[in-house]
């Protein structure tokens, strides 16, 4: 792979995602939301200002639960597909380059502008929540850490989404679909599960864990205000289970969903070569 | 889609050890506790103390944990729903597990008992009368101990 | 449900009562002696340092009397002390008491005794021994102003009624966990003791027993288990503490009469995790406490305990709490009134669910979650606060469920129950008169002090990032030529034969689509892949230029594709039938490939005159003609200048002129000494452009022809008219169809044959042969 082949397209990607309206939609929608929230939670005089950061933040993790799979998993699910659907992703590869340099310069280009995506919606939350007179700097960036490499994991299913389908329409389709799965359906199940079989906290844990969306979630509230026990059981558990690795742990399984995505989608597009 | 199939793949083995970890807890083996994070089902004090910590298995083998021998007894006075299938309690010299029923107790003033009651057990009478000695202490047996919890702990409002 | 265990008062026969009786009878005793003696020996002090007079405390006790003061100065000091005497220790200096991990550091036995002002350091640590940085046994100890490091237990006082602890500063040991650690204070039936200005860190617990009347004061509690434990403790007052990051705060079992206000309790976190709990507490009074941040706010179990007694909550602000109250499921007759409820994540809670909806009366409260109105304007909602939450209901009942919380599939479930009364949930409680606004914050509560200045710069430095992020793709960077060589390489090497392949096959599963290709191509030489739609023209080109897998050998330029056909395909300016631009000028999409195939930008202004682009070039692709972008395409193909050309169909699409335009220009490039591959349907390409011809037949084996037997394959049916001699005719024609020709009469007196190409010959030569005389003959091209 030729880093400087491997960049140029990256490049490319990068000014085609910024194009995206829909990248600065939910973007600027996400910065919105969190900018308000932001003001309301955290005027730094009467109740509110007991408060502190942690329990403003912690209101912006629903919104994030939202709003960032659905940027990596829409961008992700376009970029291939519609590729391919154009044309363009033939000739690309007529060109003196190789999959591998296409695809990850393409993956990079998506997270690039998936990333400014987020810190634009960091940012205008920030100067919220500054203005207001609160935050948090080091746990305001953990929370946006947290929320990139989620936004990397679902970039990344995006991407496998995006390799397996022909068509931008039915790739975002799918997206949509994978989306509400994550967000609604899995942790429904699991409600009905709970209820039904009451497990014990450490399977209660692991059913968590399996959701790229949940380990977010518990990272956000771990690094925002040091404890799991807001989750009951299975936060108590997690934190007796790991100690002082549970920020790891959190971090490491998101680094799996985020290289089994992509190795995934990138296996499925080598696999593609041999297709029609 | 892959991706979906593994979902549902881990969904279905969680599922599986989720049943496998419910039909465990039917076994008759002393619950484990988590010092200082499990409370106590009585008083809802954090149980740190193994010495003193006790346990139940109902009858539909749910796990009840205590931070005390007195506090088991009268959660079980208090819930004749839940009757007791198994009690557990520590060996104050071993630390071991013992069946409650067939233990020996002693009762005396012991200031580090978590609830004051003063009340731990041994496997063997004579280790239970050697210690009743050293700490001006009265021996019972399960039975005896739980008429002297009912008449001096358990007591109405 | 819940039953009181016994109070203090009926314990067994050997229980507190006898040790009160002890201690007040020791009391006694102590006040006479002091009362009879104290007007007779005037009090003197002792003086202790590291240079005399005494240099050893034991030895200043020894010679001290009641009522003696023992100045000690700085210095260390055996640990180890045990004073027997009613006297006063007034460190100077904070001189350090040391136990050498053994034992007490200094035991207390004789009333009225005072400790001031030391460095009370290194107990031991054995278990169940209650090792202590002081253990007071006597009334009315006096213990103010130390400090204690790495002791088990900090102060104990046991059955020392009225002692005083006062102003210490009180860790355990730092390395143990909060269960191994002894207690920071601890008191043992010592009634009316009184617990002031202390500051209590990383110990175990303040835990007291059997004490009635005794006073916590104005103390600072911070990290420790129970911040303060009550245990059979009567007539307890518990005012402007403040307990930070415990287990549990204020945890009251046992007792009556207690009354704890002013106290500000925040972040008690961890599996209990009660800013204040009840067990069995009776006639509670509960006021003005500043509850926030807590894993719970208020627990109830069992209080108040008797149906007379009562549990009072006025006034008291809960913020931000995870559950600001949770009761036992049968806690009947608590009154909240006048607090303030303020964004806790779950207002009230019933521990397992269930609970009676009016067991308890709230009234007056502030509920931050309030939506009702106020019409009169008295400051009073017109409508009933009701803590009605379906997963609210749902975590009650099965707690592991709290796992979910923040999910947006709660927030979904808790949605869909609200807009669908169907699965309303029952309201836990309801308070009938609920407070529109909050009274103000006293003004000296401390609150959460935000960073703003940093906040403001992590906030400029992410929108600053999103802008560098996309000042990324201004950055052209210029090409570079670094890895150039190999262009150079191949130029010198300049092989003769450009491009051959071998055995080359390929099949989609089942289905053959290429078979036994084999040539071999020169430099200025063109070979034309000619074969009906589905033949493997593009497959071919695919194979040549390394996108797929392929069976046999293809090199270019001496480079196997098959192991470098990255590189290969740099030798090849590839035109397709039609190219899909990305939405670009037509520059920068000349600026984009060359720079992947690592040109220099002069040569795009080269190209682009070449081709008659120039003009064209800032125009979007977009608005190009069909002739213009295939033209467009060979100035791509042509960016490299590479040896050659593999072009599929390239004017398909185009219409006669551009077309005839179009062969121009690859016509040139083959006289430049280009090697061309191209695909074509149409003869008049083939003609003008191809020396040979590759015939494919997706399953048969592909053939390479000259471009006279191209030609003559590709018109292999001629028809014939033949002239015969005078009545040859018709036996001409029955001669050669009876020898397996295809001939007929027409109706201007000659045969028509029909016959192979390349058998027309032959059939003349054969009439000949039998004696036919053919005249004159026509070749029509068949159809
Ligand atoms: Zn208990």
């Amino acid at each position: 792979m030729e880093l400087y082949l491997f960049w140029t397209i990256a490049q490319r990607e990068l000014r085609e995602a910024l194009r995206n309206k829909w990248l600065w939609f939910y973007a600027v929608g996400f910065g919105a939301l969190a900018f308000a929230l932001a003001q309301a939670g955290m005027a730094s005089a009467g109740y509110a200002g007991l408060g502190g950061f942690g329990r403003t933040a912690a209101s912006l993790i629903n919104a994030l639960l939202l709003f960032v799979p659905l940027i990596g998993l829409t961008v992700g699910a376009g970029v291939i597909a519609g590729e391919r659907e154009r044309g363009t992703l033939m000739y690309l590869l007529a060109q003196p380059v190789n999959r591998a340099e296409v695809f990850f310069g393409k993956a990079l280009g998506a997270a690039l502008a998936v990333l400014a995506a987020l810190a634009l919606g960091f940012g205008l939350a920030g100067i919220g929540l500054a203005s207001a007179g609160g935050g948090e700097p080091s746990t305001y960036l953990a929370l946006g850490g947290f929320a990139t490499l989620l936004a990397l994991a679902s970039l990344g299913l995006g991407f496998v989404i995006s390799v397996l389908t022909r068509k931008s329409a039915t790739a975002s389709g799918a997206a949509l679909i994978l989306w509400l799965a994550l967000v609604f359906l899995g942790d429904l199940s699991l409600i009905g599960a709970t209820m039904a079989f009451r497990p014990p906290p450490s399977a209660m844990l692991t059913l968590l864990l399996l959701n790229p969306l949940q380990v977010f979630k518990l990272g956000a509230i771990y690094s925002l205000r040091a404890t799991l026990d807001t989750l009951g059981a299975a936060g108590q558990y997690a934190q007796l289970q790991f100690g002082a690795m549970l920020t790891w742990v959190l971090v490491g399984l998101l680094l799996v969903w985020i290289v089994a995505a992509f190795g995934l989608a990138f296996a499925l597009f080598n696999q593609k070569r041999n297709a029609a | 889609m892959k991706y979906m199939q593994f979902l549902t793949l881990g969904c279905l083995l969680g599922a599986v050890a989720l049943f496998a970890a419910c039909g465990a807890s039917n076994a008759v083996g002393a619950p484990e506790i988590y010092y200082g994070q499990d409370v106590c089902e009585e008083c809802s004090m954090i149980i740190s103390d193994a010495k003193f910590a006790a346990a139940t298995l109902d009858l539909k083998g749910n796990a009840h944990k205590f931070d005390d021998i007195g506090g088991m007894l009268i959660f079980h006075m208090d819930h004749p729903e839940l009757q007791a299938r198994a009690y557990f309690v520590h060996d104050y010299d071993t630390g071991a597990w013992l069946r409650g029923e067939e233990a020996f107790y002693v009762r005396a003033v012991l200031p580090d008992a978590p609830m004051g009651d003063g009340i731990v057990a041994f496997a063997e009478r004579a280790a239970a009368e050697n210690f009743a000695a050293r700490v001006q202490g009265q021996v019972f047996k399960f039975d005896e101990l739980r008429l002297n919890v009912h008449l001096t702990l358990h007591a109405q409002p | 449900m819940s039953k009181r265990r016994g109070w203090f008062g009926n314990f067994n026969r050997r229980g507190g009562l006898t040790f009160l009786k002890l201690a007040t009878l020791g009391a006694l005793v102590a006040i006479l002696a002091q009362l009879g003696g104290a007007d007779a020996l005037a009090a003197t002090r002792l003086v202790v340092s590291p240079q005399g007079p005494y240099t050893a405390i034991q030895d200043a006790l020894r010679d001290a009397r009641d009522g003696d003061t023992i100045e000690v100065r700085g210095g260390a000091y055996r640990g180890n002390l045990v004073i027997e005497k009613s006297v006063t220790l007034e460190g100077v200096d904070q001189p350090i008491l040391d136990g050498e991990n053994h034992g007490t550091v200094v035991t207390i036995n004789a009333p009225d005794t005072t400790l001031r002002g030391f460095l009370i350091q290194n107990s031991g640590v054995e278990p169940d021994q209650n090792h202590a940085g002081v253990t007071a046994n006597a009334p009315r100890a006096r213990v103010e102003k130390n400090i204690f490091r790495q002791v088990l237990f900090g102060i104990f006082f046991a059955q020392a009624p009225e002692s005083i602890a006062r102003e210490n500063d009180i860790t355990s040991r730092v390395e143990y966990d909060s269960g191994r650690k002894g207690d920071g204070i601890r008191l043992w039936a010592s009634p009316r003791a009184q617990v002031e200005n202390n500051h209590v860190h990383n110990a175990r617990d303040m835990v007291i027993w059997y004490s009635e009347g005794v006073r916590i004061v104005n103390n600072f509690i911070e990290t420790g288990r129970y911040g303060v434990h009550l245990m059979y403790c009567d007539g307890a007052t518990i005012e402007n503490n403040r307990l930070l990051n415990n287990s549990v705060g204020i945890y009251t079992m046992y007792s009556k009469n207690v009354d704890i206000q002013n106290n500000d309790v925040r972040g008690q976190r961890g599996p209990s995790g009660y800013a204040l709990g009840f067990k069995d507490a009776d006639n509670v009074a509960v006021q003005r406490n500043l509850l926030v941040d807590n894993r719970g706010g208020i627990f109830l179990d069992g209080t108040p305990f008797t149906p007379q007694g009562y549990a009072r909550f006025t006034e008291n602000v809960l913020a931000f709490n995870d559950i600001a109250v949770t009761v036992m499921p049968a806690v009947k007759g608590v009154e909240f009134s006048d607090n303030v409820f303020w964004e806790n994540t779950e207002q009230m809670a019933v521990h397992g669910g269930g609970g009676k909806f009016d067991a308890n009366l709230w009234q007056n409260n502030f509920w931050s979650d309030y939506a009702g109105l106020d019409a009169n304007a008295d400051g009073i909602g017109d409508t009933p606060y009701r803590a009605e939450k379906f997963f609210e209901n749902m975590t009650d009942r099965e707690p592991l469920l709290r796992a979910l919380l923040y999910s947006p599939a709660a927030q979904a479930l808790e949605f869909a129950a609200t807009s669908f009364p169907l699965v309303k949930p029952l309201p836990k409680f309801q308070d009938a008169a609920p407070r529109l606004a909050p009274p103000p914050l006293p003004a000296n509560v401390e609150l959460a002090r935000g960073k703003p200045g940093e906040m403001f710069l992590v906030a400029a430095f992410l929108l600053g990032a999103a802008i560098a992020i996309g000042a990324l793709t201004l950055q052209r960077g210029g090409t570079r030529m670094t890895k150039s060589t190999d262009s150079k390489l191949a130029n010198e090497i300049a092989p003769t034969v450009v491009v051959s392949a071998r055995a080359v096959g390929k099949a989609y599963g089942k289905t053959r689509v290429l078979e036994q290709v084999n040539f071999e191509l020169g430099a200025g030489q063109a070979l034309a892949l000619w074969g009906p739609n589905g033949a493997g023209k593009t497959t071919l080109v695919k194979a040549l230029l390394g996108l797929i897998p392929f069976e046999g050998e293809l090199v270019i330029a001496n480079l196997p594709v098959k192991r470098d056909a990255k590189h290969a395909r740099g030798r090849v300016g590839y035109v397709p039938q039609e190219v899909m631009f990305y939405d670009w000028t037509v520059r920068a999409t000349m600026e984009f490939y060359a720079r992947l195939k690592r040109v220099e930008s002069q040569r795009i202004d080269a190209l682009l005159e070449q081709l008659g682009l120039q003009t064209h070039a800032r125009k979007n692709v977009s608005a190009l003609s069909g002739g213009l972008k295939q033209r467009l395409a060979l100035a791509l193909a042509l960016l490299a200048d590479p040896p050659i050309l593999l072009l599929d169909e390239p004017t398909a699409n185009l219409d006669t002129q551009a077309r005839a335009e179009y062969l121009k220009l690859i016509a040139a490039q083959k006289r430049a000494g280009k090697t061309i591959l191209f695909a074509s349907h149409r003869l008049e390409e083939v003609e003008a452009l191809a020396d040979r011809v590759l015939w494919l037949d997706s399953e048969k084996a592909a053939r390479l022809l000259t471009l006279h037997e191209w030609r003559a394959e590709n018109a292999p049916v001629v028809e014939l008219t033949l002239w015969l001699g005078e009545g040859q005719r018709e036996r001409a024609n029955e001669f050669l169809n009876a020898n397996g020709w295809n001939a007929h009469l027409n109706g201007r007196s000659a045969v028509i044959l029909r016959a192979p190409a390349r058998e027309k010959l032959r059939a003349l030569q054969t009439l000949q042969a039998h004696g036919f005389q053919v005249d004159d003959f026509e070749i029509e091209r068949a159809l």
